[in-house]
């Protein structure tokens, strides 16, 4: 788990990824049912291009796709790291606290109350449905008197667990929807454009800040609750605004994509052998890693089985399972 | 001169009392133990005198002025606590652990200075960890982790430093060599000091006064031959035992198993 001593003391590690990034895009825009050469790609994106049509393959069709795919990875995993950090827990992920559930509830209820027509956009709904959630989990546990990390689990496992039921429920009852409501609760971008990317950067951005500013309180906070409020942390407070900053990036990413699972998992897995575990390297290189992983899969999902395009979700969990396991094991090994 | 104070201290949780009408007094240069049978409440006391629980009557005094009224960061400016048994989830390395004591002066969002840094080296040194300090915690032993704490406690910069059972875990010749550091720590730099221990011929050694905790209340306080009388240890450990001079003239305790109960 510690390979890269060197590249660590040089600071590299961002350079380097920023790097795979900018080629991760290149590639990813040249993928598709029209493929085209990285010299293509730039030739385009700079506006000389060789054939007139690549201009509106790349600008009109592929390019805010392919930086919402990145942007929805990158906050997935701010997210998933944020969440981590505050309920001390590896297995945290970006829906821990009923996200995903309210998601799927807003996004269903739309698709199936819009049928005769759009009520609401899909993804807002899905958006609104996320933040509802969260805020009802987070209001439940306070009520409850323990206020504490494990109650806030607690409440978001069985709102889960209630949500997805109701989701069942409204498929099985609407069974005219049901390709619909299942297509979007797989996550994937297609059909996702300049509009799509327009919203998710009003509040990924925000949500991915707030979690990089609550650094120190989740550096503090891998001490345990005890020291961290030992230093003068506010333990409320700043659970309340890290909740508040992942939750944002959440929804917004589930606007965009849908329910994307895995990839805010496994981003700060990788990210912690690079750049070590202190949140104000971690969150930032989980950032950079999630829109990797996220750009990959989507890469995947369009080219797999033209012209179908499959849900990129089903790629993210595919991937990331087995690579989980891989970090599991490699992890035990070195203790 | 800092001079921390509990007066009529009753703390509970839930209903429950767990030490009523305590008073307690540490001054600067004096390391204060804190004895007890499990579940005396020793760790409920520390935490109080932290700040972390709210006393359910009674008050806990800094220089005469209520610590109830200090903001968290100002309170954690003048009182370190160094909490039993901490465990970590993430690899985080010393340097950066020691650094989080610099939050209360440099609040959580705002980068580190030069000041804080040599306050940090500064602390590192007295805790010999400076050659450690790219080391993840996870990779250390028990003694060095307990350093580390004690480091992030100094970085504070506290006139108060709380310790709750510092030597648990620790091998004989771990434990020494800690509470040497703390001692050390009191005399140099005129802390105040009060440490939560288990070991009884450790704070005999180790502690200029003892306060013996025993059925909710402050049952003895003084200096430890006061304190850990036969009688008293009969009463409140159930032991047939004695404190004497050592050949070095060091406190030890004489524990006589035969006679037990």
């Amino acid at each position: 788990m510690h390979k890269l001593p060197s590249l660590k003391r040089a600071g590299l590690v961002y350079p380097i990824l920023g790097l795979a990034l900018i080629m991760g895009l290149v590639v990813s825009l040249g993928v598709g049912a029209v493929p085209l050469t990285p010299g293509e790609v730039l030739a385009a994106l700079s506006g000389s291009p060789l054939k007139a049509s690549h201009q509106a393959i790349v600008w009109d069709f592929r390019l805010a796709r392919v930086l919402l795919a990145g942007l929805c990875g990158a906050a997935l995993a701010s997210a998933g790291a944020g969440f981590q950090g505050l309920f001390r827990n590896p297995l945290a992920d970006p829906f821990v606290v009923g996200a995903s559930g309210g998601a799927a509830l807003g996004a269903t209820l739309a698709i199936v109350l819009g049928s005769r027509g759009p009520i609401i956009p899909v993804g807002i709904a899905g958006f609104i449905g996320a933040l509802c959630a969260v805020l009802l989990v987070y209001s439940l546990s306070e009520i409850s008197g323990y206020g504490s990390v494990a109650s806030l689990l607690l409440v978001g496992a069985s709102l889960s667990t209630m949500f997805s039921a109701l989701v069942s429920l409204l498929m099985m009852l609407k069974s005219d929807s049901l390709h619909e409501v299942f297509a979007w609760l797989l996550g994937g971008f297609s059909g996702r454009s300049w509009p799509q990317l327009g919203q998710a950067l009003l509040a990924a951005p925000i949500g991915m800040i707030v979690m990089w500013l609550m650094a120190r309180p989740l550096d503090a906070l891998a001490a345990g609750e005890e020291s961290a409020q030992a230093l003068g942390l506010n333990l409320r407070r700043s659970r309340l605004v890290i909740i508040a900053g992942a939750s944002l990036a959440t929804a917004a990413a589930v606007a965009a994509g849908g329910i994307i699972g895995f990839v805010g998992l496994i981003a700060p897995h990788l990210a912690r052998p690079l750049v070590g575990a202190s949140h104000a390297r971690l969150i930032p290189a989980s950032a950079l890693i999630g829109s990797l992983l996220l750009l990959f899969a989507d890469g995947l999902a369009r080219t797999l089985a033209p012209p179908l395009e499959l849900p990129v979700g089903i790629f993210t969990a595919l991937l990331g399972g087995p690579f989980f396991l891989v970090l599991l094991w490699k992890g035990g090994r070195s203790r | 001169m800092t001079l921390i104070e509990a007066q009529q201290l009753a703390l509970g949780y839930n209903g429950h009392t767990v030490v009523d009408h305590l008073d307690l007094t540490a001054c600067p240069g004096e390391l204060v133990g804190l004895i007890g049978p499990n579940g005396a409440g020793k760790t409920t006391v520390l935490r109080a005198l932290a700040g972390l629980l709210d006393p359910r009557r009674g008050s806990v005094l800094l220089d005469d002025h209520s610590v109830d009224a200090l903001s968290s960061a100002a309170r954690a400016r003048c009182i370190g606590l160094i909490p039993q048994g901490e465990t970590y989830t993430w690899p985080l390395k010393v340097e950066e652990l020691v650094l989080l004591g610099r939050a209360p002066h440099r609040g959580w969002l705002l980068p580190m200075s030069h000041h804080d840094h040599a306050v940090v080296d500064q602390a590192m040194a007295l805790t010999q960890l400076v050659e450690l300090r790219q080391r993840p915690i996870d990779k250390l032993s028990g003694g060095e982790r307990q350093r580390v704490m004690i480091a992030r406690a100094l970085a504070q910069e506290p006139q108060v430093l709380l310790l709750d059972e510092p030597t648990a875990n620790l091998d004989v010749h771990h434990q020494l060599r800690l509470l040497d550091l703390v001692r050390g720590l009191v005399d140099t730099r005129k802390l105040t000091a009060i440490v939560a221990i288990h070991d009884l011929a450790l704070a005999a050694r180790y502690c200029d006064r003892l306060i013996l905790l025993h059925q909710k209340h402050g049952y003895a306080v003084g200096k430890p031959e006061e304190v850990l009388t036969p009688e008293n240890l009969r009463t409140v450990f159930d032991i047939d035992a004695e404190l004497y001079r050592d050949p070095r003239g060091e406190w030890a305790l004489c524990v006589h198993a035969d006679e037990r109960g």
